[in-house]
């Protein structure tokens, strides 16, 4: 995984961070959105499938209430220091910059217990809250009990 | 002013008036008084005690998120703010809930934790004596009686009065 950025040891924040990009996504109605810092490339599945990658279903490490997923428009997005398996998205929308200032933590009662959490915050995009992805923390996640 | 009772002529006056107006009620003017907000699930009344609603807001857009346990029905935009929601439906034993156009969601605050739990409707909020909430009924289910403070009356309804704080304990660890 990469280093994180030299944090403010007396504060704990980054010093020179004032907005994040972020790559846009939804699967099943809900909108995801992953650091661009975090990521390689997208890629279609094709690519993914010629390159025999192992495909991670985005659904199989967090759990859409026991639905099974469709995805539409998959790609593969394939994370920095992760050459050969990839997490299957849905929908790619628009990279986006959000400032520092418009993120959330989760609420308390919604906070995930693996640390680091694979959701990990929220962001508001016109109205719509965008959920916020740490693509390494959802690969080593266990799968969801059934799914493959 | 009369040196049994402490009171001026014109109290007494008023607390005459008073009886009679509610001459099944004896009024205390002095008796601590607790704010309740009264809410309705499943055609239940329950209350929360006042102190410890922030808002009440209509029912809006609530974003899923996956995951989650099924008592969370997701996370709101409360005027850039993002606050969870939560279903107590299945902690008192009530049946699976139904959407209504008079849906609501109550913001509570308790202990440290805060979030929004969706109602079927808000049916008021108003200060009661506190003596007038008497404890809950020994035959209540185990499993429910966790949530109760105890009982009172509204509008001839029995009402429910239930401890946020322990509904916020219940959706942490579960």
């Amino acid at each position: 995984m990469d280093e994180p950025e030299r944090m403010n040891q007396a504060t704990g924040e980054l010093p020179d961070i004032e907005e994040i990009q972020l790559l846009t996504f939804r699967i099943s109605e809900v909108g995801f959105a992953v650091d661009t810092e975090q990521t390689s490339e997208i890629i279609d599945l094709d690519q993914a499938k010629s390159r025999k990658l192992e495909i991670i279903r985005f659904d199989t490490k967090i759990p859409f209430r026991g639905v099974s997923v469709t995805y539409r428009t998959p790609k593969v997005l394939m994370l920095k220091n992760e050459v050969s398996r990839g997490i299957l998205i849905d929908q790619m929308r628009t990279i986006i910059h959000a400032p520092l200032d418009s993120i959330h933590p989760l609420p308390p009662l919604v906070q995930f217990p693996q640390k680091p959490p694979p959701i990990w915050g929220a962001v508001l995009l016109e109205d719509e809250i965008i959920l916020l992805v740490d693509g390494y923390s959802l690969l080593a996640g266990a799968d969801v009990e059934g799914k493959k | 002013m009369s040196p049994e009772t402490g009171k001026t002529r014109s109290e007494k006056i008023i607390e005459t008036v008073r009886k009679r107006k509610n001459p099944g009620k004896i009024i205390d003017v002095d008796e601590e008084k607790v704010k309740l907000v009264v809410f309705m699930l499943s055609d239940h009344y329950f209350a929360f005690y006042g102190a410890y609603v922030k808002e009440i807001l209509p029912k809006t857009k609530i974003s899923y998120v996956p995951g989650s346990p099924p008592f969370i029905l997701g996370i709101i935009n409360v005027r850039g703010d993002i606050e969870s929601v939560l279903d107590i439906n299945g902690f008192l034993g009530l049946p699976l809930r139904t959407e209504t156009s008079r849906d609501r969601v109550v913001i509570a605050a308790k202990n440290g934790v805060r979030s929004g739990i969706l109602v079927d409707s808000v049916e008021d909020v108003l200060d009661v004596p506190a003596s007038s909430i008497k404890a809950p009924i020994s035959t209540l289910n185990e499993e429910i009686k966790f949530f109760v403070i105890g009982e009172t009356d509204y509008k001839k309804n029995n009402v429910t009065v239930l401890d946020v704080g322990k509904v916020f304990k219940k959706a942490t660890f579960h």
